[in-house]
């Protein structure tokens, strides 16, 4: 059994707080970093993860272990970000930042080369369904069928959004090198 | 370069997934779970206590009625209700009907559905 699977019994189990805390431990970091992609804000990111992890907590007896613990998790991150958007009609803002690029405060990373960054910042201008579909698929692993389940989309439509997305970033990612090539 | 080489390059840099630090978000959480495992305690002590009144008052009321006017008597309720009516004079004509079990009867049952609702 893996410590991961220990914990999770322990936290259904007991209701033990500290088995929970070490899932957070492990989690929060994709978690957050998966929000902060599609809020594009590290504070509302922050409030939507640590409602993502106590929904986690009083939810817990409903995970039966079918997948992964992180894509539950996952899950339920997505969720609760739809709901927020549905609460304060954020998602006409969102959209309206597809445009503007948005500086990142890269600091809250772990370590974070310039390419990176440039891809945090390239993320930003993507929709929330192509940036999950992106990250969950080339940045966390998950094959399109997770990925579908996660989100609850159609197979079809995660393919399309990550094949969109994608040549987007190209895009996004090409132009500053375009630009230093022409001068 | 050619396309394919960029998006290979894409996704070597996708596959470098980035992971935000810690910096006491779990020692948030920890304590915003705690917290709301008290709430939830507590909340469930009320609506246990709610209905466990609410079964003395329908099990015995003559016994209630009786222990609520010693009460009233002896901390001289009548006034305060006479004054709390006083200040809602379009409620007072229906209110002034209720008994005080009646009333009181009614205020725990309230109470026993708020907090029943906030648990849910």
């Amino acid at each position: 059994m893996t410590s991961e699977s220990a914990l999770i019994l322990r936290a259904v189990a007991r209701h033990d707080n500290d088995a929970f805390s070490a899932l957070v431990r492990m989690h929060q970091g994709k978690i957050r970093a998966f929000l902060v992609r599609l809020c594009k804000s590290y504070d509302l990111a922050d409030d939507i993860a640590q409602e993502t992890f106590l929904t986690a907590f009083r939810k817990l007896q409903s995970f039966k272990g079918k997948g992964s613990f992180s894509g539950w998790l996952f899950r339920i991150a997505h969720n609760c970000f739809l709901q927020h958007i549905r609460k304060t009609k954020r998602r006409i803002e969102i959209t309206e930042q597809f445009g503007t690029q948005q500086e990142l405060q890269t600091k809250q990373y772990d370590s974070l080369s310039t390419e990176q960054m440039d891809l945090e910042q390239a993320l930003t201008q993507l929709n929330p369904d192509e940036t999950a579909t992106i990250t969950l698929c080339h940045s966390y692993g998950y094959s399109h069928q997770e990925v579908s389940d996660i989100l609850d989309m159609p197979l079809g439509s995660v393919k399309s959004n990550i094949s969109r997305g994608k040549v987007k970033l190209k895009k996004i990612l090409t132009k500053p090198i375009e630009l230093e090539k022409a001068s | 370069m050619n396309d394919n080489s960029d998006f290979d390059q894409l996704d070597a840099l996708l596959a470098q997934s980035a992971v935000i630090a810690d910096r006491g978000f779990s020692e948030r959480v920890k304590q915003r779970i705690g917290k709301s495992n008290t709430i939830r305690r507590n909340v469930f002590l009320i609506t246990g206590l709610c209905w466990l009144a609410l079964v003395l008052i329908f099990a015995s009321p003559q016994a209630i009625y009786t222990d609520f006017s010693t009460l009233a008597l002896s901390l001289d309720i009548g006034n305060i209700y006479s004054y709390a009516l006083s200040q809602f004079p379009s409620l007072s004509d229906s209110v002034r009907q209720l008994s005080y079990p009646t009333l009181a009867a009614g205020l725990v049952s309230l109470a026993a559905v708020t907090s029943m609702a906030v648990r849910a």
